[in-house]
């Protein structure tokens, strides 16, 4: 079977954690997948049984902590479900806002575990209270021919634990949301193909390249950045419960969010070193921009250096060096440490595709 | 800062370097003519070849292009030597020439327009009396569009 005869959607559910109620999502233009069941299978062989052979009952098998990575070239509508899945905090009143004309969507990390029960999802400002955890169904399809049925793995429940961000020059943006789901049926037969009816359809809008994006860092455009990457983290914890093949919840850490960005160096690279030692504070905004209905912001206000060289390269050389960060949100703990707005068209409320 | 352009480079070339050595009868600018210029004792001939000029990459996030110019810029010698051993040793023989345009435009950023240069020998053509010295400037631009 190739590539090509599979995909994988996501959809937004409704009712929250564990319900698996679903509606119109979208397919993704993924370059790579690794959803798992994540199903451990523990052999015995130190049980005290008669005989050189092993025995089958011996086995036990682990609970399940289904999920995994998929790299994607996001869109401005396609990424809506996943970043709400991630951050689970929306700023505004209404969730997802309206299926006409162009919304602004906004989302900060939430400041304390969401619920893992019910359906009101986070919003409101970055300081008001969590919501309910909004999850998204992750649907894995083959179709092998020669078995002449449809068979898919469905991903239900799924938060978004990580949150990979990389733009390279000359490369397409791309989000790796890595999925943690509450339960995955393995063997669904699902007869229906992108585009239809239930899971939705490919984005229409155009992906993110690279020369559609600008990059503020501490205030200059001027920098020569060759690639620019962060990975924001809820720190979930993988528990097992007696009683439950499939976890319960998956709690939140402390949010984490580091990246690093490639730049060739000006000729003040060094200033840079200072920066890092007196540990001040600099903001990074980025946009991807397609048109005015359709750009991504990504705004961290309050980063700083992790610790960093800045060497010579060879005589004819371009010296090169990364620059690593880490977020923080600000002291008063009224600003979040990463904002990120989209705008787009044609979504409707909880981001359901329209 | 204002973009690089085709210009500026060949402006920095013929006005900025070689003007300056004071050896050179003749500096000419021939186009797409490669067609050794005559010169009395020492000159110049800058010229692009078609298809080979320019080349751009997107290296960096943003509206931006790396190009990459090669302007092929000939040494030219119209003298005798008194022999071949000569021609190469004598204090403004071949090998002198080759060294004085190498150290003259190896990474001048001048102010900043190409992040890189350099210029690169790559042929000697001889005839009775004259010399050229083919080689290459290379550099590599950073705009903004």
């Amino acid at each position: 079977m190739k590539g090509f005869e599979g995909n994988i959607a996501v959809v937004p559910e409704t009712n929250g954690w564990g319900s698996n109620v679903y509606s119109v999502g979208n397919y993704l233009n993924a370059d790579s997948e690794s959803l798992t069941i994540g199903q451990e299978f523990k052999d015995r062989p130190d049980k005290l049984v008669y005989g050189r052979g092993d025995k089958p009952n011996s086995r036990t098998k682990g609970a399940q902590k289904p999920g995994g990575d998929v790299e994607f070239q996001f869109r401005s509508d396609d990424c809506l479900p996943i970043l709400m899945a991630h951050f689970q905090k929306y700023i505004g009143s209404t969730l997802g806002g309206t299926a006409t004309g162009t919304v602004l969507y906004t989302f900060v990390p939430t400041r304390t575990n969401p619920d893992w029960v019910g359906s009101t999802f986070g919003t409101g400002g970055y300081t008001s209270s969590s919501g309910d955890g909004y999850t998204v169904g992750v649907i894995k399809k083959f179709k092998p021919t020669s078995a002449g049925t449809d068979n898919a793995q469905w991903f239900s429940s799924c938060i978004v634990d990580q949150l990979g961000f990389n733009l390279d020059a000359d490369e397409d943006a791309k989000f790796t949301p890595s999925f943690k789901s509450y339960s995955v049926d393995e063997g669904t037969r699902l007869a229906v193909d992108p585009p239809n009816a239930v899971f939705g359809s490919y984005s229409e809008k155009s992906a993110f390249d690279s020369f559609s994006g600008t990059l503020s860092i501490g205030g200059k455009t001027t920098f020569k950045v060759t690639s620019f990457s962060f990975t924001s983290a809820n720190n979930s914890e993988d528990r097992s419960s007696i009683g439950y093949i499939n976890p319960q919840d998956y709690d939140f850490g402390k949010y984490g969010l580091t990246g690093v960005m490639q730049i060739d160096a000006p000729n003040d690279a060094l200033s840079h070193i200072g920066s890092m030692v007196a540990d001040k504070t600099f903001a990074i905004t980025g946009t991807l921009f397609n048109s005015i209905n359709d750009q991504v912001t990504i705004n961290m206000p309050y980063l700083r250096y992790d610790p960093f060289d800045v060497n010579l390269a060879g005589g004819n050389a371009q010296t090169e060096y990364g620059l690593p960060f880490k977020a923080f949100e600000s002291q008063n703990g009224s600003t979040a440490p990463i904002i990120i707005k989209v705008r787009t068209t044609g979504m409707g409320s909880a981001f359901t595709k329209s | 800062m204002a973009n690089t352009e085709l210009n500026d480079l060949i402006v920095y070339i013929e006005t900025t370097k070689l003007s300056t050595i004071s050896d050179f009868d003749k500096i000419e600018y021939t186009n797409f003519d490669k067609t050794p210029i005559r010169v009395k004792r020492y000159g110049a001939q800058i010229y692009l070849i078609p298809n080979e000029f320019y080349d751009s990459e997107r290296q960096h996030i943003g509206s931006h292009l790396t190009e990459f110019w090669s302007i092929n810029v000939n040494i030219i010698i119209n003298r005798h030597f008194t022999s071949a051993r000569k021609s190469v040793s004598d204090d403004k023989g071949i090998s002198y020439w080759n060294k004085t345009i190498t150290d003259l435009l190896l990474d001048g950023s001048n102010s900043g327009i190409f992040d890189s240069s350099k210029w690169t020998f790559e042929n000697l053509k001889t005839e009775t009396d004259n010399y050229t010295l083919e080689g290459v400037f290379k550099c590599e631009v950073f705009n903004t569009y």
